[in-house]
């Protein structure tokens, strides 16, 4: 991790109906790091990726892409919107073509290349999205999971820096998710930083390795995900519930089973692995 | 809907767009100059057999596909056939209307049956293009042919949106017969009414929300989009310009323009 790639300095937003979506936002994006905004509906999540791509001007307050203020005209935008990648929740409102292989080549064509290599970069994202074998089959017969990965590929075909989903896996089911975590998974890893929202505290825990509170349009927490799941406090004031790891967890060392000083687990795994062996447990039924 | 789905999965689908425009070109052609009914027919025939046999449509749907073209056409033959005249001779039949008859002659039948054959023929050369190829890989080439993109633009939007467009409608139609929106006569009425305005509150939202989309990978104006490059197949192409030449050697063979005929 080096420097901030993305921040918001004290941003306030109102919708044109006066709606205040964001009150004074203050939040760093370091580079090469894996960031989950939580927060209920209509905490602002929306809005805050919508100005980090700039798609939205802050009332007051800047946005700053790589340590530069985001500017305005034509050509500042488009250069911005190369480098920072934005992949919507509805699926349906983003996929505007009937071709797969025409939809991901929007934004690339949008780039000025040439179609050679616009080819070329439209199978590589559809590779990195194991969506190859969709390049022939039309938008609308894709079920949701399948048009979220052309979603993600559409964006990614412009080989940004950071890439942002809002509520990544929102509608999908159990496995589907698993499957789009693991792809944003594989994305921060080879081309950095990965921004999602969401309301899964589970997944944002197991997940992300920085974590951001959102609550009516403010910043009320932000840290990394043990800091942030561990202070219950945070929790109570955001309406979050605690991660099951965490609050298993909590039990556990609450009724002496695992010693207060091990590490908190970070997933399913790990703490089976604090659980004592059986011998050193209650004694269980079976012997 | 199910035609649209067999352009997308039928056998012919990595044959190139333009090669299937020129065959369906020349099969709308031969049916419409050639000599009725043979020239029609022959092609009614050729195209029938490449859609089924070749692309592999289930004889049943394209039959019916026939069926519900023919169906218009029928419809619409009477008006040819039929002769309104002050004399009743020379009728196949007839009846007296007044001071007139109206009639069935030799000559118009003839020419009711010659205009279905070229009907039918013509259709199968559109049915052949409907069924084999993606609208968008039509759109795609139209667009090579110089078509204004602005006008692509909007086919190719309405079309991706027509399918997103029926979804939301059949969901909301569900909701609304769950709740016994459709019991009766007049319920019926005001649900579709609530349905077509929430359409359009929708589409709006829709639109808005693409637009943003849009711009978020760099939209400045124009949707223009690379479509993946197709290898030339020339198995492929020498087979649809032998079916192109069958289908014009039919047309000479049977003695070219057939107009003489049709009014003898």
């Amino acid at each position: 991790m080096s420097g901030p790639i993305l921040e918001a300095l004290d941003v306030h937003y109102t919708y044109p109906d006066g709606t205040r979506a964001l009150r004074g936002v203050t939040l760093r994006v370091p580079e090469g790091s894996k960031v989950a905004v939580l927060g209920p509906n209509g905490a602002g999540k929306t809005t805050l990726f919508l100005h980090f791509n700039g798609i939205l001007r802050p009332r007051s307050g800047t946005v700053r892409f790589a340590g530069r203020e985001i500017r305005y005209d034509r050509r500042s935008l488009g250069e911005l919107r190369r480098q920072v990648g934005m992949v919507f929740q509805d699926p349906d409102s983003q996929l505007f073509c009937a071709s797969v292989f025409e939809e991901v080549s929007f934004g690339p064509v949008n780039l000025g290349l040439t179609p050679e290599e616009v080819r070329r970069r439209v199978r590589e994202a559809l590779r990195a999205t194991d969506a190859e074998d969709l390049a022939d089959r039309p938008t609308h017969y894709l079920s949701y999971g399948q048009k979220k990965r052309v979603c993600v590929a559409g964006v990614l075909a412009m080989g940004p820096r950071v890439l942002i989903c809002d509520e990544p896996t929102a509608g999908l089911d159990p496995r589907q998710s698993a499957g789009l975590m693991e792809l944003l998974d594989r994305i921060a890893c080879r081309s950095g930083t990965v921004l999602i929202a969401t309301q899964d505290v589970d997944l944002a825990y197991s997940w992300a390795d920085r974590v951001v509170v959102l609550k009516d349009g403010q910043v009320v927490g932000e840290g990394n995900p043990t800091e942030i799941f561990l202070d219950e406090d945070l929790l109570r004031r955001a309406d979050l519930a605690a991660p099951w790891v965490v609050a298993v967890y909590r039990e556990l060392v609450g009724r002496g089973l695992v010693r207060p000083d091990a590490p908190v687990p970070r997933n399913r795994e790990q703490l089976f692995g604090l659980l004592p062996a059986a011998g050193a447990a209650a004694p269980r039924s079976e012997v | 809907m199910h035609i649209d789905r067999y352009a997308y999965c039928n056998r012919l689908r990595r044959i190139h767009p333009a090669e299937k425009v020129c065959l369906a070109g020349t099969a709308l052609l031969v049916s419409l100059v050639g000599a009725p009914p043979v020239a029609p027919l022959l092609v009614l025939a050729v195209m029938a057999g490449v859609t089924v046999l070749w692309a592999g449509i289930p004889w049943r749907y394209y039959l019916r596909l026939v069926a519900v073209g023919s169906g218009f056409l029928v419809l619409g033959l009477p008006a040819v056939a039929l002769k309104v005249g002050p004399e009743g001779e020379g009728l196949l039949w007839g009846v007296r209307v007044g001071a007139l008859f109206l009639g069935l002659d030799r000559a118009g039948v003839w020419q009711a049956l010659y205009l279905l054959a070229r009907c039918l023929g013509a259709l199968s050369g559109l049915y052949f293009l409907a069924l084999t190829t993606p609208v968008t890989e039509i759109l795609h080439l139209l667009r090579r042919l110089g078509l204004p993109g602005l006008l692509l633009e909007l086919m190719g939007l309405v079309y991706r949106y027509l399918f997103v467009l029926l979804e939301t409608a059949g969901s909301v139609y569900v909701s609304q017969t769950a709740r016994g929106g459709y019991a009766s006569y007049g319920r019926a009425l005001r649900s579709l009414g609530l349905l077509v305005s929430v359409l359009f509150v929708r589409a709006h939202h829709r639109a808005l929300m693409l637009f943003t989309a849009l711009s978020a990978r760099g939209y400045t104006g124009s949707l223009d989009v690379v479509g993946p490059a197709h290898r030339p197949s020339w198995k492929y192409r020498l087979a649809v310009g032998c079916l192109a030449l069958g289908l014009l050697a039919s047309w000479v063979l049977t003695g070219g323009g057939g107009h003489v005929r049709a009014h003898p």
